[in-house]
């Protein structure tokens, strides 16, 4: 009876974000928002119709290649991608409006988010990887000709735009002439500040730029030691996070850009914030790390290439199936587990310590030998009761890309996109696409799915 | 009576002693004993029951008997012990435990283990006296490796004072490092089958019959007694009753043919393809052989196949006895009954015969592919004999020969002999003498192509990831076949192979190789032909570089045209060039972007940028070609800024070329594995020092090349160009931009271990040669077409496996050694060749010969000695190498120099023009074991060796008369630091971490940086170039160590300064660090 009214309220309250949010859900950046949470509250009304397929003359160009086979070392076969950021054309948008930028021709472009008709494009003059971001009327957009553009929203004008390194110079690179100092980060903005970093060897320079959105006008641009910032920043209230391509993401200051610290990890460019805790990889297993604020130890692991987190609860897929993970609770036990696995070494050296120096070993030490029994055993529940953290799994095979709407995981694989309940794991909806879907977004009532291939398909449900 | 009476005695004795040990614990995996043994089983293992031996099956990662959560509660002895245990383990693997107590977490080492590591048995065990504050754990391994198939007795012992491993009786380690009361950990959990404690779990897969415990150090004659008592219990079984057999083999005749009593319903199509001998049916998918068998005896099978497959069904059957099933799922293997499968854990790879061998034991399923065990499972105990119905091949894609149906159980030793004879049976390839090799023509389309003696119709099938197969015809070009396939899937690897049909209609076929699109390195456009082109566009188009690269076109916007855009336009339409043009004004810019991307190829083809002529944002030496349109006013300093050096143009929009760059004077060139023939590891570059700029990067990354720590062959350099061996692929770039000039496919170039070898690549200005297998291939440099190979001469080449393995080019002839394939390292199973032994032998040739470059003519040769490869030395005149004229045996047989005698080892110097010898010099080489090198440099030859230490001796170039020896104890390791090949710059010999004077051997300086990791150094005139983390550059002259962060550099040898650059070709793959970049990189001289 719970779920049946829980089910029915869901379907209210979608009825009435169908009729009253059609217009108001925005992706107007990089999976969503600068958490990169990759979730709206858009209700998408399943199943869905395709409204129209735009197809690029040209596909995609990505910047790096693919992975090595293996780590003959480790003996891991099949390493993940972790420089995947831009096979595909990263789709944002808001009022009906979608926007892209590519890396084959180096233009923006704006369509008309029901049509696919093409509302105007501009130039940069080196590809443009990394997903535009709307703010305030404004389209923010990186390029590897190593500038930041701020275009009109409405027109395409351009508005401004900036260069963090101190010399304009082109050279090969990625296949194409290019900036020695790309911005490969994306642009995050936030109230009236937009926040990038230019740069990609350290051996160059490497910057870390805060704007005035409107103007354009440098706030601070913080010289990068030993950084290659490369993949979507995030942004917090207080830090910024920077991901180094294959390597482990950084943390600043965001009112300065100083440097905090270097995560640890096993690297890569997937990245969300939860709150102030930073889960990224996928690592060459297809891995996922997550860390608290207040340190570069890694808090948990969980096995997989994307996540979204709302509330309590946290999706996961692997390539292989798809998971719901009651997470809070998951990492309550890992914390207790954590620290008393903790206590239970401190307490080993004290009893080491005391039945050393006694002469009688068996007879000292026995309120730390019942603790340490006492530790023994509630570890053992534990162990029990992390498995049980995962209330639902489902096979799975698409590895793309994951979005979520609502309650509505969608996923994107090579020719297909499917729509699953987030709330068993029951497939809802599923649809052919051209290539491999690397890029989903959902903006108002639509779902926008981009792939290798240059296409941009938009699925829509029928209005009742 | 005198014969049987010591008999009788020592029987009574061994069962005496048997009786009188009583174990403390038992487990007992018997059906009887599992109810007695304490503790509780987890997983999904079962008792394993007659025929064989009633044991637990220890299949999944689950599978344990966990005899307690608590080590205090298993009552475990202290003082003394002794574990034994009855197993049959299935696979060597890193760990296996079979009874574990313990932690073993970094320092933190308590308690005890009998297990396995690898191959071998091992047991482990800390004692109080040995603690050295947090435990200390002595692990002992034996001497055999395990066997399958049979139960083994394994037993670990400890009295106190000395611990003692035992396998079947025999006493194969012991070890007195602990003493005292054993040291167990205050928590651990005591287990069965695994290896378990906090830090790691290691299941054991096998069969556990029996452990045992016991509170004394049994005794070796009680161990034996112990192991007599149950031996009988643990007995692999002889299959008994009658074997009966059924047989069918493929013929050419019919069906008919077959034996056994089946009466077949429906019959496949019986075909030939060449690629066998004798006949095979061939099966489409569509047929299948179905009939009735009479019941077999007993509750054991085996069946035999040897199969081809074709394409990748969902699902396809070799054979289907009753219940029993061989067949493919998804291109897997696998074998059971009922609902329970055995699979083996890779596709089996399309167009290659397998011996296939799957037998039930009335319990246990097993696979045995080519002879080796692949998969086990357990079957389900309820099911009993099947017999009756019969099918082969429903459903199955391509070829069965043979299939043979037994009630006997053939064992892993019968399984390998059957393999061994059936392979010589196999069906042989169709040879090729030349390739085959692809290059991609665009991202989608691939030419093949290769040679063959062989006559006839041909094509190439090619099969995808989803089992279609694609035929495609074969054309022949000037004596070559080519094959061009189309519609190729990005992203996605095929596997195809040549098949050739002769006069007599018979088909023949090769091995299948791999052809991967992830590595189409050509882009989409292709340069249209210039016969619709005007007169003035052929002009123009005529004096542009050929092939890809970059060209600026300037002032475009001044050229009065009313279409500036048509220029450009026909630039990117006729050439292979990226376009780039600058153009000061934003709005013409502009407006010239939006007339190009009307057209398309904005972007992809050509790129605007804004900027003025005098001071062009674009990097130096990129340019293959500046255009410079009619009266625009622009700067000759930047247009010679960024031209390439070595071929760029300036050219006017007429045509006219104005400036061809030449080569800047002081650069260097990197033709061999170390820099040169004389082998010293510098290209005396003299503009590469250590204040470098990035030049270019992008590809090739690391997917297409080898594992680092193969060691693979150097990049090489001249004449502006950039050659890589990837890992069965070659590259040419621009080492100017970096521009992927071509790049070849060849299933069949693969060498590594570089330092116990020579590498199977050289330049000579133009020409690129490359052995592979036992030709030598030269290639245009610019294009990678090949132009000519030449052969082994025929009197010196091997018998079995030739390979061409040194090369060294010149003008007027082509140097070489004939040695064989399997002398040289392939590496094809992530070998690192970083250890002393089996690793560090030097390959041999066993004939050194010059050809003519042209005629492939025999000049001379030089025979009766083994050649060691990496020692062979060249200058203009002299070919200087160490030779061993008495190998042993194992030598001979291994085509490497296994040992040395220190008296058969010659210094060698011949004639390069003649081959006739100049000096010789006999030398104790016994030291120089683990690497062997020669450089010569200034008249003196280096030798540089290691065995215990590193030792460097010097040699008069011109007598061979030994000037001095200098020796130092080694204190790297051979992953990086005994393995060091030495750098000869400015008079000084830079070895592992100390510098000697060439002349004399004395020690200059010993403030040469440490360097972390596996590669070695290089130099230019200048500076000393290698990996230390990262890119790594060292100054001797100012002592500045500069560090390039976040890229690094491979296992061996791959930072070239050469061309005024220093070149980084992508070479970490498969690297486990976290470096931020893997992409091949080039730094230039940083402007001050």
């Amino acid at each position: 009876m719970k779920s049946l009214s829980g089910l029915l309220l869901v379907l209210t309250t979608s009825s009435i974000a169908l009729s009253l949010d059609l217009s108001a859900q925005a992706w107007p950046t990089y999976r969503h928002d600068m958490a990169r949470s990759g979730r709206t509250d858009a209700v998408l009304a399943v199943p869905l119709r395709e409204r129209f397929c735009v197809r690029s003359m040209h596909r995609p160009k990505p910047a790096w290649p693919g992975p090595a086979k293996r780590d003959a070392y480790s003996k891991i076969e099949n390493l993940e991608p972790r420089l995947a950021f831009d096979r595909a054309f990263h789709i944002v948008g808001e009022k009906g409006r979608i926007y892209f930028g590519s890396s084959a021709d180096d233009q923006v472009r704006c369509l008309d988010g029901k049509t696919g008709e093409v509302l105007w494009s501009g130039f940069t003059e080196a590809p443009v990887r990394f997903a535009p971001t709307l703010h305030g009327g404004r389209v923010f957009v990186g390029s590897d000709d190593g500038h930041a553009y701020c275009l009109d929203q409405e027109t395409g004008k351009q508005l401004w735009r900036f260069r963090a390194a101190p010399r304009d110079v082109r050279v090969p690179g990625n296949g194409r002439l290019m900036s020695p100092w790309p911005v490969r980060t994306g642009i995050v903005v936030d109230k009236k500040t937009a926040y990038f970093c230019a740069g990609l060897f350290p051996s160059e320079g490497a910057w870390l730029c805060a704007l005035n959105a409107r103007s354009g006008k440098k706030q601070f641009a913080t010289a990068l030691s030993g950084t290659h910032p490369q993949g979507y920043m995030l942004a917090s209230r207080s830090r910024l996070y920077v991901p180094t391509g294959r390597g482990r993401p950084a943390v600043h200051q965001r009112k300065n850009g100083a440097k905090i610290r270097d995560m640890s990890g096993q690297g890569g460019t997937f990245a969300l914030l939860v709150g102030d805790s930073l889960i990224y990889g996928p690592g060459k297993t297809g891995e996922l790390g997550e860390f608290s604020d207040s340190s570069s130890d890694q808090v948990a692991t969980f096995h997989g290439l994307h996540m979204i987190v709302h509330g309590d609860m946290a999706w996961l897929h692997s390539g292989r199936d798809l998971s719901a993970l009651h997470r809070t609770k998951f990492l309550k036990l890992l914390g207790e587990q954590r620290g008393l696995g903790a206590r239970r070494k401190a307490l080993q050296k004290e009893v080491a310590a005391l039945r050393k120096k006694a002469k009688n070993k068996q007879t000292v030490a026995r309120k730390q030998t019942r603790e340490l029994e006492k530790i023994g055993a509630r570890l053992q529940e534990i162990s029990a009761e992390l498995p049980r953290c995962v209330l639902w799994r489902t096979p799975c095979d698409l590895r793309y890309e994951m979005i979520m709407a609502k309650d509505v995981l969608l996923l994107g694989g090579d020719g297909e996109v499917r729509a699953f309940s987030a709330k068993d794991g029951k497939q809802v909806w599923e649809a052919p696409v051209h290539g491999r879907a690397w890029g989903m977004a959902v903006v108002d009532d639509t779902l926008y799915v981009s792939t290798d291939e240059g296409a941009i398909h938009g699925f829509s449900g029928d209005v009742r | 009576m005198n014969h049987i009476g010591p008999l009788c005695i020592v029987v009574a004795t061994t069962l005496t002693l048997a009786v009188a040990q009583r174990p403390t614990h038992e487990w007992d995996f018997s059906k009887a004993g599992m109810a007695r043994s304490k503790g509780s089983l987890r997983g999904p293992g079962a008792l394993l029951q007659s025929p064989l031996p009633e044991a637990l099956v220890f299949r999944s990662r689950e599978d344990r008997f966990v005899v307690s959560n608590s080590i205090r509660s298993a009552r475990l002895p202290k003082s003394a012990i002794t574990v034994a245990a009855w197993v049959t383990v299935d696979a060597p693997r890193t760990w296996g435990g079979l009874f574990s107590a313990l932690q073993d977490n970094g320092a933190f080492e308590k308690g005890l283990l009998l297990g396995y590591s690898g191959s071998k048995f091992c047991f482990a065990l800390a004692s109080k006296g040995a603690d050295d504050g947090d435990g200390k754990l002595t692990y002992l391994t034996g001497r055999s490796s395990f066997v399958q198939d049979r139960f083994q007795h394994v037993v670990g012992t400890y009295d106190g004072k000395e611990m003692r491993l035992y396998v079947d009786g025999e006493l194969e380690a012991s070890s007195k490092a602990q003493k005292g009361e054993i040291l167990y950990p205050r928590r651990a959990v005591v287990e069965i089958g695994a290896y378990h404690d906090d830090d790691e779990d290691f299941p054991f897969r096998g069969l556990l019959g029996q452990v045992r415990v016991f509170s004394k150090a049994l005794n070796e004659a009680e161990v034996r007694a112990q192991r007599a008592s149950a031996a009988q219990r643990f007995q692999w079984p002889a299959i008994s009753g009658a074997v009966r057999a059924h047989r069918w083999q493929a013929s050419e005749s019919a069906l008919s043919r077959m034996s056994g009593e089946v009466s077949l319903t429906q019959t496949g199509k019986l075909s030939f393809d060449g690629t066998v001998a004798p006949v095979k049916v061939q099966f489409t998918g569509a047929e299948a052989l179905r009939g009735t068998l009479p019941p077999l005896p007993g509750r054991t099978r085996s069946i035999e196949v040897t199969a081809l497959l074709g394409s990748v069904r969902r699902r396809s059957l070799l054979a289907r006895f009753g219940e029993l099933e061989l067949g493919l799922l998804d291109g897997k293997l696998r074998f059971g009954i009922g609902e329970r499968f055995a699979t083996v854990g890779e596709k089996l790879a399309p167009f290659r015969w397998y011996h296939i061998v799957a037998t039930w034991d009335g319990s246990l399923l097993r696979i045995y592919l080519d002879g080796k065990q692949r998969a086990f499972e357990r079957s389900d105990p309820q099911v009993g004999p099947v017999g009756g119905k019969l099918t082969i091949g429903d459903g199955f894609s391509g070829g069965l020969h043979e299939l043979n149906l037994s009630n006997a159980l053939l064992s892993s030793t019968e399984v390998v002999e059957r393999y061994r004879k059936k392979k010589a049976l196999f069906p042989k390839p169709l040879g090729v003498e030349i390739g085959p090799y692809a290059s991609f023509l665009t991202p989608n389309r691939a030419e093949i192509r290769w040679q063959t003696p062989a006559q006839g119709r041909a094509w190439v099938e090619l099969v995808d990831v989803d089992g279609k197969v694609q035929r495609v015809a074969v054309r022949n070009v000037r004596g070559t076949s080519v094959a061009q396939i189309s519609r190729l899937r990005s992203g996605l690897s095929y596997d195809y192979r040549i098949l050739l049909e002769d006069a007599a209609g018979k088909q023949h076929a090769t091995a299948s190789y791999r052809l991967d699109t992830a590595f189409a390195y050509a882009d989409e456009h292709v340069a249209t032909s210039l016969a619709d082109a005007g007169p003035d566009v052929v002009k123009l188009v005529s004096a542009m570089p050929k092939g890809p690269g970059y060209s600026v076109v300037l002032g475009v916007d001044a050229s009065g045209s009313s279409h500036p855009a048509a220029l450009v336009a026909d630039l990117a339409k006729y050439t292979e060039q990226q376009i780039v043009v600058v153009i000061p004004g934003a709005g013409q810019a502009q407006a010239l972007r939006r007339s190009l991307a009307a057209r398309q190829i904005y972007g992809t083809r050509v790129t605007v940028v804004q900027a003025a002529f005098d001071d062009l944002p674009l990097g130096s030496d990129l340019a293959n070609a500046v255009v410079v349109a009619k009266g625009a006013k622009i700067s000759q300093r930047e247009c010679r800024r960024i031209l390439r050096p070595e071929g760029g143009k300036i050219i006017t929009a007429s045509g006219e070329v104005l400036h061809t760059a030449v080569q800047v004077a002081g650069t260097g060139d990197w033709t061999h594995q170390y820099g040169s023939g004389a082998n010293t590891a510098s290209s005396n570059d003299g503009l590469v020092s250590d204040a470098l700029e990035l030049q270019w990067f992008g590809k090739p990354g690391p997917r297409p090349m080898m594992d680092r720590g193969a060691r693979s062959p150097a990049p090489l350099y001249t004449n502006g160009r950039l050659f890589i061996h990837g890992d069965r692929r070659l590259f040419g770039l621009d080492a100017y931009n970096g521009t992927i000039l071509w790049a070849h496919e060849i299933p069949q170039l693969r060498r590594v271990n570089m330092p116990r070898d020579c590498s199977n690549l050289n330049v000579l200005g133009d020409d690129l040669w490359v052995a592979v297998t036992d030709r030598l291939w030269r290639l245009d440099a610019q294009t990678g077409a090949m132009l000519d190979t030449l052969e082994i001469p025929e009197a010196l080449r091997p018998i079995d496996d030739p390979a061409w393995g040194f090369v060294h080019a010149t003008p007027n002839s082509v140097i070489g050694t004939a040695t064989t394939l399997h002398a040289t390292y392939r590496g094809a199973e992530g070998e690192w060749y970083d250890k002393p032994g089996v690793e560090a032998e030097a390959v041999l040739g066993s004939a050194m010969f010059a050809v003519h470059p042209e005629s492939g003519e025999l000049l001379w040769s030089y025979t009766g000695s083994h050649i060691v490869h990496p020692t062979i030395t060249v200058d203009a005149e002299t070919i200087y190498f160490v030779e061993d004229r008495k190998p042993s045996k194992e030598s001979l047989a291994k085509g490497r120099l296994v040992s040395q005698d220190g008296k058969n080892q010659f210094l060698v110097a011949i004639e390069a023009k003649t081959g006739n010898k100049l000096w010789e010099r006999r030398y104790d080489f016994r030291d120089f074991s683990q690497v062997f090198y020669l450089s010569l440099s200034t008249g003196v030859l280096v030798a540089v060796g290691t065995s215990t230490k590193y030792h460097a001796h010097g040699f008069e170039a011109s007598t061979g008369q030994p000037k001095w020896q200098h020796s130092h104890a080694v204190k790297k390791d051979h992953h990086g630091g005994a393995m060091q090949h030495p750098v000869i710059l400015d008079g000084v010999v830079y070895v592992e971490q100390k510098a000697l004077d060439l002349q004399k051997g004395k020690v200059v300086r010993e403030d040469i940086p440490g360097r972390r990791g596996c590669g070695t150094m290089t130099a230019s005139g200048q500076t000393l170039f290698f990996r230390h983390y990262d890119h790594t550059i060292w100054n001797p002259t100012t002592k500045k160590l500069t560090v390039l962060p976040g890229i690094r550099s491979g296992c061996w040898l791959s930072l070239i300064p050469a061309g005024g650059l220093l070149l980084a070709p992508e070479s970490s793959s498969g690297c486990s660090c976290a470096n931020p970049i893997q992409t091949s990189v080039a730094y230039r001289p940083r402007k001050k």
